[in-house]
């Protein structure tokens, strides 16, 4: 069982603080500090002693998590990525979160396919392998789950980072466009919509509007330089770029063209929006703009007054972030956060805040707009109108208490 | 990318393959043959007609068909999408139906066979209680298939979530048949009949009150079911929540209003 990250962080921190002590008291190198390292003597293990390289053995702890009670089995669940953990914009593929319904099924990609009809000229079988012959394209696009935040609509719930936001990942995805497969088939006139069809258990489907399929659907079947992997839907995957995790169907293997949505299970009895009259939300398929600090975090307490750079990540299923602001006084007053690049359309983004703390109890946010101007509001501005049993699409302000002591806790604020 | 000098090679030269004045005439191979030469030129008119080529340089293309220039643009068309049209191949005979089993919303797709909720009895005690309750309520954290309703779901406090159950919540009747026949029971999907599938089907809908235990589920009439919840939802009504971006003095005061009870985060 892995280090909770909570127990790793507190541990860092207070070892920091004790050694940081005795070295003063000394005033000089304690024993052992000059001596030279155990792994500067021997020699290291040789190349391919791991033939598929694995992270350093002291970074066990940052792997995905599960929350055992929000769901009936492991197979029917959700990981959530350590966001506190990670740098940059890219997820590793080993950390995307998953979210399956019928557990991770094992695709023989020889013996996979894939089919086209339905609205179309020419029905079309498509093996894994003739998929990667159509011209490639690689794009960087987040996936989130609309369920993402779910936990916190009523209150704050989760204890850190990993559970209030960790069901967004993001990938260079490599694949074709769905354009591409769609006008070799031949899209009938009058055809509005495509089914999409996983191959495992749960025969995943959602109803996709053609016109997004047209726009900029690819059909990956590869994740940050490499095949998928199986928990991502491997051999083959839709990516829908800015549009909410679920409709990004895995193990792909049938795409049907319609004039009508299906109304399936997973468009109507889940990922529809409960509102305060009892009338529930359908086809809010993209993402709103949202945005978190991932350290300071919970999993990333602060050492000591000082420097402190505040660090998160934005995005948006619109497109690109324009402008992250961050707030240190629990949203009284406001300063710009410094973007840095690549800034991707529907992508994750990361800002960055030079700050310097006084060692006084703060209160952490942070605001994202976008490139159509879309604000993240305030989670009391989101329950005015919503209340607090949608469950999806919670893309409200996130607030951390920074402590006296340096610890971070998920606070809600007035 | 490529810049074609005016005036050269006629078709004549063309055809047999070499252009000498042409940069790009290591392009073409002497051994080129007028069959080879004559399907690039198709594939290229192929392109034209379906648009793939700008209206400008087409009619160029047209007036200079024969020529070098078009010769070398066929060849750089076929690396381009243009020429990606068949890839795999046409579905067997009977290869999409074995796939096509979902059904949509109004009824579409539902196959023949019949079922009532009193033969659906003995196969939902075998195979769908062991998760789903012997009432249909669920059992630890498997869905519940029963219970609350549509006037509950906008009755509701915040300390207890509105059932949403096939009863309360569920548009659309066939849509039941569809996520029973692709996907339960759970761990062994599209393992029953359609038969049993209509069974299982009327057998939750008579959990629900919605049928009669001996009202026959067919095609036809399953796709008739009234659902209670059939007006409850709505499309996309978004931007619904209105947020501004005050830089200073925003508000006087802040107060934590909610903090982590604990006892639910996971190590």
């Amino acid at each position: 069982m892995a280090d909770s990250p909570k127990d790793a962080g507190r541990r860092a921190f207070m070892g920091a603080t004790v050694a940081a002590g005795a070295a003063l008291m000394a005033g000089q190198a304690r024993a052992g500090e000059a001596a030279v390292p155990e792994w500067t003597r021997v020699l290291g293990p040789g190349v391919t002693a791991q033939p598929y390289g694995v992270p350093s053995r002291h970074e066990s702890a940052v792997v995905r998590r599960m929350v055992p009670w929000i769901s009936a089995a492991p197979e029917t669940s959700v990981s959530f990525t350590p966001l506190a953990d990670l740098h940059g914009i890219i997820t590793p593929n080993g950390l995307h979160f998953e979210r399956h319904h019928a557990g991770v099924p094992d695709i023989d990609p020889a013996a996979h396919k894939l089919i086209v009809h339905g609205m179309v000229d020419k029905p079309v079988v498509l093996a894994a392998a003739d998929v990667m012959r159509f011209p490639q394209v690689s794009r960087v696009h987040f996936i989130e789950c609309p369920a993402n935040t779910g936990l916190e609509w009523r209150g704050a719930q989760m204890e850190r980072l990993q559970f209030t936001h960790g069901m967004i990942s993001c990938c260079e995805w490599t694949g074709v466009p769905l354009r591409a497969v769609l006008e070799q088939a031949g899209v009938k006139p009058g055809a509005a919509w495509v089914l999409a069809e996983g191959a495992d258990g749960a025969a995943m489907t959602r109803s996709i509007p053609l016109a997004k399929c047209l726009d900029d659907a690819l059909l990956a079947y590869a994740q940050n330089g490499e095949m998928l992997r199986p928990e991502q839907g491997y051999p083959l995957r839709l990516v829908v770029p800015g549009f909410e995790g679920n409709m990004n169907v895995k193990w792909l293997r049938r795409l049907e063209l319609g004039d009508q949505p299906w109304h399936h299970r997973e468009e109507s009895a889940r990922y529809t929006d409960l509102m305060p009259d009892g009338r529930a939300r359908r086809f809010a398929w993209q993402m709103d703009v949202k945005s978190v600090i991932t350290s300071p975090s919970p999993e990333k307490p602060v050492n000591g007054k000082g420097f402190v750079e505040i660090r998160g990540l934005a995005w948006s299923g619109a497109g690109t972030i324009a402008r992250v602001d961050v707030s240190v006084d629990g949203g009284k007053n406001w300063t710009t956060a410094q973007l840095h690049g690549p800034v991707l359309p529907k992508a994750l983004t990361r800002f960055t805040l030079p700050w310097q703390w006084d060692g006084t109890p703060a209160l952490l946010q942070s605001r994202a707009i976008d490139q159509d101007g879309a604000i993240q509001p305030t989670l009391d501005q989101l329950r005015a109108v919503r209340g607090v049993w949608s469950i999806y699409r919670n893309n409200g302000i996130q607030t951390w208490h920074l402590t006296q002591s340096g610890e971070v806790e998920n606070v809600q604020v007035s | 990318m490529f810049r074609f000098r005016k005036g050269v090679a006629g078709a004549a030269r063309a055809r047999q393959g070499a252009c000498p004045l042409d940069p790009m005439s290591g392009f073409f191979p002497k051994s080129l043959r007028r069959r080879q030469l004559a399907a690039m030129f198709s594939a290229l008119r192929a392109a034209v007609l379906r648009g793939h080529v700008p209206r400008s340089r087409r009619l160029r293309l047209l007036a200079g068909a024969g020529s070098a220039r078009v010769l070398l643009t066929a060849l750089i068309l076929s690396t381009t999408p243009a020429m990606a049209q068949d890839i795999g191949r046409a579905p067997h005979p009977g290869e999409v139906e074995a796939w096509d089993i979902d059904v949509r919303f109004d009824g579409l797709g539902l196959p023949p066979g019949q079922g009532s909720a009193l033969e659906g009895e003995e196969p939902y005690i075998r195979l769908c209680a062991s998760c789903h309750g012997d009432f249909g309520y669920g059992e630890g954290r498997h869905p519940a298939l029963v219970g609350g309703s549509v006037k509950q779901l906008a009755e509701h406090g915040p300390q207890a979530s509105p059932p949403k159950t096939v009863g309360s919540f569920w548009p659309h009747a066939p849509v039941l048949f569809d996520y029973i026949r692709r996907t339960m029971p759970f761990g062994a999907a599209q393992t029953l009949s359609d038969d049993e599938t209509y069974a299982l089907t009327a057998y939750v809908l008579w959990m629900n009150e919605i049928i009669a235990e001996d009202a026959v589920m067919d095609a036809a009439t399953l796709a008739a079911v009234q659902m209670p919840n059939r007006d409850g939802f709505f499309e996309d009504n978004r931007p619904d929540v209105t947020a501004t971006a005050c830089m200073t003095n925003c508000k006087d005061m802040v107060k934590i209003t909610s903090r982590v009870q604990g006892g639910v985060t996971p190590e």
